[in-house]
């Protein structure tokens, strides 16, 4: 009978501890095993730890689990609620959207100089710093505070302005969303 | 008479899977919930094992059940719901993996504490210093930790889990040859790592 080499053995030892092998090869192996200590202290090992395996501890759920399921479904997994690729694509026309709006109101308005109407264009100014003045009025001098900065220079009060402004549009596109 | 027998076996609390979530995409929900207590701790165990950390592992778990939930419909009784299901978890768990990985390479974890910080692999466990050692749950599981993905689902499936391996042929998607010559090569693979220690049965 050919001698088996160790890599043969070892290739084929979880179908020998489980029983899948035929008479011919299952008898070459114990043989190999009977005469390598090695590779019948590998043997040993492996039928422990797969014994081991088997019996080791099973980890169960916390108790919350049901409960916190059950709220994922009712906030997340709503019959007929939309998927993502759909959610997505309605959330990037809602900011297309937006961003049409915006750009119309501020051509508009950075323009007004030049329309037939300069009063009108001044009175929309005025309702578009009216719009934009009641966030600045209280959110520049807390933010002042806030930051511990100093004056509040004019540059800045803009560049605050069209921060709220901008906060603003983020939250209606997600209220369109 | 056989249909009667198993009318009868249903009323018994003996409903099948399959009946189950049939029940349920026609709209029974209760049958959803028995499939959420029947399969909510299998589930936990071989995500578990497979992560290493517990409220990762049971996020999954929601999370399977969220898209068995929403996807009921998508289920088709070719395969066997318990394939199904585990082949959602472990898609899961495999793709938690990998987010982990890119973390620890993008990881400002030196800057910041935060409170959930993911496991990372115990460079202390040296079998080779632990000589004499008797084999526990926690040695078993850092030799788990430190088998690649591939070798680690087969493993846990096989092994702890009691699956087939026709069942995780199915559920990892390889021919039943690459089945068992993985099962073999983590088991060896597990030899090593705790060679050192006393492996008692």
């Amino acid at each position: 009978m050919p001698m088996t080499s160790c890599d043969t053995v070892l290739s084929k030892l979880s179908s020998y501890i489980e029983g899948h092998l035929n008479a011919p090869q299952k008898d070459a192996i114990f043989e190999h095993l009977k005469e390598c200590h090695t590779c019948n202290r590998i043997f040993s090992d492996v039928t422990n730890i797969k014994s081991f395996l088997h019996r080791s501890q099973k980890v169960s759920t916390s108790l919350d689990f049901d409960k916190n399921l059950r709220n994922r479904i009712i906030t997340d997994g709503g019959a007929g609620k939309s998927k993502a690729p759909r959610s997505i694509s309605f959330g990037l026309s809602g900011v297309a959207v937006a961003a049409i709006l915006y750009f119309i109101v501020s051509t508009t308005f950075i323009t007004g100089d030049n329309q037939a109407n300069p009063g009108d264009s001044k009175m929309q100014m005025s309702g578009y710093e009216q719009q934009e003045t009641p966030p600045n009025a209280n959110s520049a001098p807390a933010i002042a505070d806030e930051k511990n900065e100093g004056s509040v220079e004019s540059k800045s009060d803009t560049l605050i302005q069209k921060k709220a402004f901008d906060s603003e549009r983020i939250n209606l596109i997600d209220q369109e969303r | 008479m056989v249909k009667v027998e198993n009318e009868v076996k249903s009323t018994q609390n003996e409903t099948s899977d399959e009946q189950l979530i049939a029940r349920f995409q026609k709209g029974d929900n209760y049958a959803f919930d028995l499939l959420v207590k029947r399969y909510k701790d299998p589930l936990m165990n071989f995500i578990f094992r497979f992560l290493g950390d517990k409220n990762e592992a049971e996020d999954i778990v929601q999370e399977t059940f969220l898209r068995l939930y929403k996807n009921k419909h998508y289920y088709k009784e070719i395969a066997k719901f318990s394939t199904w299901i585990y082949t959602i978890a472990s898609n899961l768990a495999k793709t938690e993996l990998r987010k982990r990985k890119r973390r620890k390479f993008f990881s400002i974890h030196q800057f910041m504490q935060t409170e959930k910080d993911y496991d990372i692999p115990d460079d202390s466990f040296s079998p080779d210093q632990q000589a004499n050692t008797v084999i526990t749950d926690k040695l078993i599981q850092q030799a788990i930790d430190k088998l690649s993905p591939k070798f680690k689902q087969v493993i846990i499936l096989r092994d702890i889990q009691e699956f087939s391996y026709e069942e995780i042929a199915e559920v990892v998607d390889i021919p039943l040859g690459t089945v068992k010559s993985r099962v073999n090569r983590a088991r060896l693979k597990l030899q090593e790592y705790l060679k050192d220690l006393e492996i008692q049965p």
